[in-house]
């Protein structure tokens, strides 16, 4: 068994191709990123090696650190809201007594599989102070709650948020549901017959199974709130001001509408390396549990 | 007894609010298709079209080549899709069953393309493309899909395999089996609802891929359809009705391909069980 | 006899390659099939036009096919990234920005010689050629388009005379105006301020009438806003902002949101280029109209009356230094620059466009409105420029999020500081 499995030439005949692409694709243009951010360069033009300058600059930048605060109420709002509900919505559908699984499986995953710019164009309509549902249907009601929801300097980010949350909870759902699926029936049986109820077997078995899938998960909308970008570039641009501004998006800004694009660099370093530590804190997290 | 009930009808319907929230977005899609430029922004932008405003349709078909374009994405898609799977599945079989010394620092490794936003490594990666002299081709967007979606592909493969018991390839080896050959016929079989689903947002990642495609082809005889989308709605910025006709035919193949991999995904789910059981 | 034939092999392989020839010459002989690509608007009349002068260079180029594509409006990061990989298209539109920073690359073609050669500058009035031409090294690099077009302040004559309103010609009567308007439910301006243009022109339309240089001023670091005249039209702008000039998430509302506000009548009035004075005459027909000027200032202030905000670029159509064939794509792209520009003022009637206008007849009539703009585009001067064309890149980014904030309700004392902040940075 261990021989077989241990056997060199077949993992690399496995292994090799796939992290050969990956190397040529992506990790080698990281690393002209990593090195670029060491030089003022414009794109284009010769680049000035100018060492940690572009660093040295970013600490200093009050947009690097709106930025940096707004991936992080992104990823807490995905965490928070869209693993959530997911969650919830999972734990619905594992219950023996739900019927019609199939059709609310198939309606959950739908704003997953429109485009990034019909979801949005859909919520700009919703958001509209004043054409938008939001606000017509606070009047409808005779609540005195009109909201400029993409245009507030404090709630556009939150608004924004909300939009990713809304469209890929399906996603994550999918992934703890296919994931609850394959424990074997037994086990949640075997609760049922002791005696559980439904929302016991849900957390004293289904979650702790499910581990690997939930730190897969939390990977997902971690890193995906610390560079979220379709979403505001389509919805606020990174407005009003910067107050939509992610490290993803300060990226942009300097690369292409400032002409910095060695100190665009250095922020996408940050960047990378914000998500790797957070990936890595995960894994530990996920990991050390598993002593217990 | 009664209380249980309820509780269960109470939950019933939030699911249905739920449902109805996700379900109403591609009734607004398929309404705004229909409507005049004034109701969608001013009367009417929610509700049912007054008169139905087919014509549209016919002017969204008119304005861009689009049966070429769909014809690109999905030559594109499928030859991306095919050559994830082919790369992912191998890959996430030996970092989780197999044994050797690098296999976490190999994850760890390519769970990096998860995190890369494209528009950082844009300019090296369009400079690259030119190099390997892709550019303007097909090739110019499946190898990079291909290897921006590893990652993904390879952590939800890898959680399916992790969790099947070891019993499996044992019996496999008594048989007489190789490693590859119980990868291929015993394994990659079992996860098939972990493939299914990987497949569809892997699909749905590269059919709806704009930044790349925008800027690493030029010629039009190789574009996708979300450059036709993009230039139409910058031309037509002012026919929103035509707009979301264009965005309905667009979004068709997903829902499509959705609807036939949730099918397998299910059945798979049931066969799996079974196994287990 | 061979060798006779060898120089003869030689000879004609020179020509092809346009060694020998004189650009001029070479131009009109050859006569293979050549397809140049062209990366411009092509939509709705800016297509109509780009195929107008399509035609016009088959007339000198028969074999010569322009293929269009639609220029990508995302603030120049496909063609700079193109330019990274040295696909260009042949001939495409580039802003001011842009030029420099191609140039600065090699990525396009320097025409200086050109302009020398075809007396080019014969078909361009003086003050496109005084402003226009030359980018920061002083060198020629594009065949201008669209010109120099004034930021007007449109109104909708019809809401103004139907409630009673005096239509605003200072600031005083403007923050009248502004309550009157609020007081029947009717938005005083609509604008689209998720662009920066917009915001940094409704900026300009306060600042130029305390200080002649407006926003270019502050980007140059000769000015700060914390300057007394600056400061008075940044507080002006907060309390007319405060008194709610605008619409409901004006940040957040794109050309097609503000146009259709103003159009339906919701909003009184408009601020855009004079580009939209033939959309304005199709949409509000004779309740469609403009302020000879802003209402921005004090009471009887004459001098600063045509200040205008907008004002000359270095943009047009350039030449990519990897074409194929640089003497016909350069002779090409001024024969359609010029072209496409004619027509552009004589049937499209954009008063601005960058042509000498003594010899061009306009098609038809001239409404009211243009003749207006007509009689007073002599009178205007600009000292600033539009928000994204200027020079100082980190600035111009740094002041359009600073004036986003302002317009959702950020303090006047706020916003001085941190634009003196952002000037301090980026002139240093």
């Amino acid at each position: 068994m261990q021989k077989m499995l241990g056997n060199k030439r077949v993992i690399a005949f496995f292994t090799l191709p796939a992290l050969l692409v990956f190397t040529i694709v992506v990790f080698y243009p990281i690393l002209q990123t990593l090195q670029k951010s060491f030089y003022d360069w414009d794109g284009l033009s010769e680049a000035i090696f100018t060492g940690l300058d572009n660093y040295k600059e970013l600490f200093t930048d009050d947009l690097f650190y709106e930025s940096l605060k707004n991936g992080l109420i992104f990823a807490g709002i995905l965490v928070v809201f869209q693993m959530g509900l997911a969650t919830l919505l999972m734990f619905a559908l594992m219950n023996k007594n739900i019927p019609f699984k199939r059709f609310f499986r198939s309606s959950f995953f739908i704003p997953v599989v429109l485009s990034v710019t019909v979801a949005c164009q859909l919520w700009s309509s919703i958001y509209d102070p004043e054409f938008g549902l939001f606000n017509n249907l606070f009047q409808a009601l005779g609540l005195n709650y009109r909201q400029n929801w993409l245009s507030d300097m404090n709630w556009a980010i939150v608004a924004v948020a909300f939009v990713n949350v809304w469209q890929f909870t399906g996603y994550q759902f999918t992934i703890m549901y296919s994931g609850a699926k394959s424990i074997p029936e037994d086990y949640l049986e075997a609760a049922r017959i002791d005696g559980a109820t439904n929302m016991q077997i849900n957390l004293k078995i289904l979650l702790p199974m499910l581990k690997d899938t939930y730190r897969m998960c939390f990977v997902f909308a971690i890193t995906g709130g610390f560079n979220a970008f379709a979403h505001m570039n389509l919805l606020t641009k990174g407005g009003p001001g910067t107050s939509t501004y992610t490290l993803t998006y300060m990226t942009f800004r300097s690369a292409f509408n400032v002409g910095e694009y060695g100190y665009g660099c250095a922020s996408a370093v940050i960047l990378v390396a914000q998500c790797l530590l957070a990936t890595f804190i995960i894994n530990k997290i996920f990991s050390s549990k598993e002593k217990y | 007894m009664s209380a249980k009930k309820t509780k269960k009808y109470v939950l019933i319907a939030l699911l249905i609010l739920f449902s109805v929230i996700c379900i109403y977005p591609l009734l607004y899609l398929l309404f705004y298709s229909l409507k005049t430029n004034n109701e969608i922004f001013f009367t009417n932008p929610f509700g049912l079209p007054m008169e139905p405003q087919f014509d549209n349709y016919v002017r969204a078909f008119n304005a861009f080549d689009l049966i070429l374009y769909f014809k690109n994405s999905i030559l594109v898609t499928f030859a991306s899709v095919a050559g994830i799977l082919v790369l992912a599945l191998p890959f996430s079989y030996a970092t989780t069953r197999m044994t050797w010394r690098f296999k976490n620092a190999a994850v760890f490794y390519i769970t990096m393309g998860l995190f890369i936003p494209i528009q950082v490594i844009i300019i090296p990666l369009a400079i690259l493309v030119k190099n390997m002299h892709l550019a303007n081709t097909y090739f110019a967007l499946i190898i990079p899909y291909i290897a921006f979606n590893m990652a993904f592909t390879a952590m939800v493969l890898s959680t399916s395999f992790r969790a099947l018991p070891k019993e499996m390839e044992e019996s496999a080896f008594l048989d007489g089996a190789g490693v590859c050959k119980t990868f291929l016929h015993i394994m990659v079989p079992l996860i098939k609802p972990a493939v299914a689903t990987s497949l569809i947002f892997a699909f749905l990642n590269i059919w709806n891929e704009y930044t790349l495609a925008s800027i690493l082809i030029s010629k039009t005889e190789v574009k996708t359809l979300p450059i036709g989308l993009s230039a139409f709605v910058g031309q037509h910025s002012t026919d929103w009705g035509a707009m979301g006709a264009c965005f309905v035919i667009s979004s068709i193949p997903t829902i499509l391909m959705y609807l036939i991999f949730s099918e397998q995904v299910e059945k798979a789910l049931t066969i799996g069980g079974a196994v287990k059981g | 006899m061979k060798l006779k034939k060898a120089l003869s092999i030689g000879i004609s392989a020179a020509m092809l390659t346009g060694l020998l020839v004189p650009a001029s010459v070479q131009a009109a002989e050859t006569d293979e099939e050549i397809t140049l690509s062209v990366c411009i608007h092509y939509y709705d009349d800016s297509k109509a036009l780009a195929d107008y002068a399509a035609e016009k260079v088959k007339e000198k180029y028969p074999n010569v096919t322009l293929e269009f594509e639609d220029f990508p409006q995302d603030g120049g990061q496909t063609l700079k990234t193109r330019a990274a990989t040295g696909d260009l298209p042949d001939i495409f539109k580039v802003d001011g920005g842009l030029a420099d920073v191609l140039a600065k690359s090699g990525s396009i073609l320097e025409l200086d010689d050109y302009y020398a050669e075809s007396n080019y500058e014969e078909n361009l009035p003086q003050n496109v050629i005084d402003n226009c031409l030359k980018s920061l090294d002083g060198h020629i690099y594009q065949f201008p388009i669209d010109g120099i077009p004034p930021v007007l302040w449109y109104y909708n004559k019809q809401i103004f005379e139907d409630n009673n309103i005096k239509v605003p010609e200072n600031y005083d009567e403007l923050m009248t105006a502004i309550k009157e308007l609020r007081a029947i439910d009717i938005i005083p301006v609509a604008m689209f301020g998720k662009e920066p243009w917009p915001v940094g022109a409704f900026f300009d339309a306060f600042a130029l009438k305390e200080n002649p240089g407006g926003v270019k001023a502050l980007s140059e670091g000769t000015s700060k806003a914390s300057d007394e005249d600056f400061s008075k039209a940044i507080n002006r702008i907060a309390d007319a902002v405060e008194a709610g000039i605008f619409q409901d998430g004006v940040t957040n509302a794109d050309y097609e949101t503000a146009n259709a506000l103003f159009t339906e009548g919701k909003a009184a009035m408009f601020l855009n280029g004079s580009w939209y004075l033939s959309d304005l005459i199709n949409n509000l027909g004779e309740n469609g109209d403009f302020l000879e000027t802003y209402p921005t200032a004090d009471a009887g202030a004459e001098d600063s009356k045509y200040r205008m905000a907008g004002g000359p670029d270095t943009a047009g159509l350039a030449v990519s230094a990897n074409t194929e064939y640089p003497e016909i794509a350069t002779d090409v792209a001024a024969i359609f620059a010029s072209a496409r520009e004619e027509q552009e003022y004589s049937k499209y009637k954009l008063l601005s466009a960058p042509v000498k206008t003594e010899n061009l007849e306009i098609e038809g009539e001239l409404e009211d409105v243009q003749q207006k703009l007509l009689d007073i585009i002599p009178e205007i001067t600009y000292g600033s420029k539009f928000i994204h064309t200027l020079a100082n890149t980190k600035f111009s980014a740094d002041m359009t999020e600073e004036l986003q904030k302002l317009l959702v309700g950020e303090s006047a004392e706020d916003f001085i500081k941190n634009v003196d902040k952002s000037i301090e940075k980026s002139t240093k």
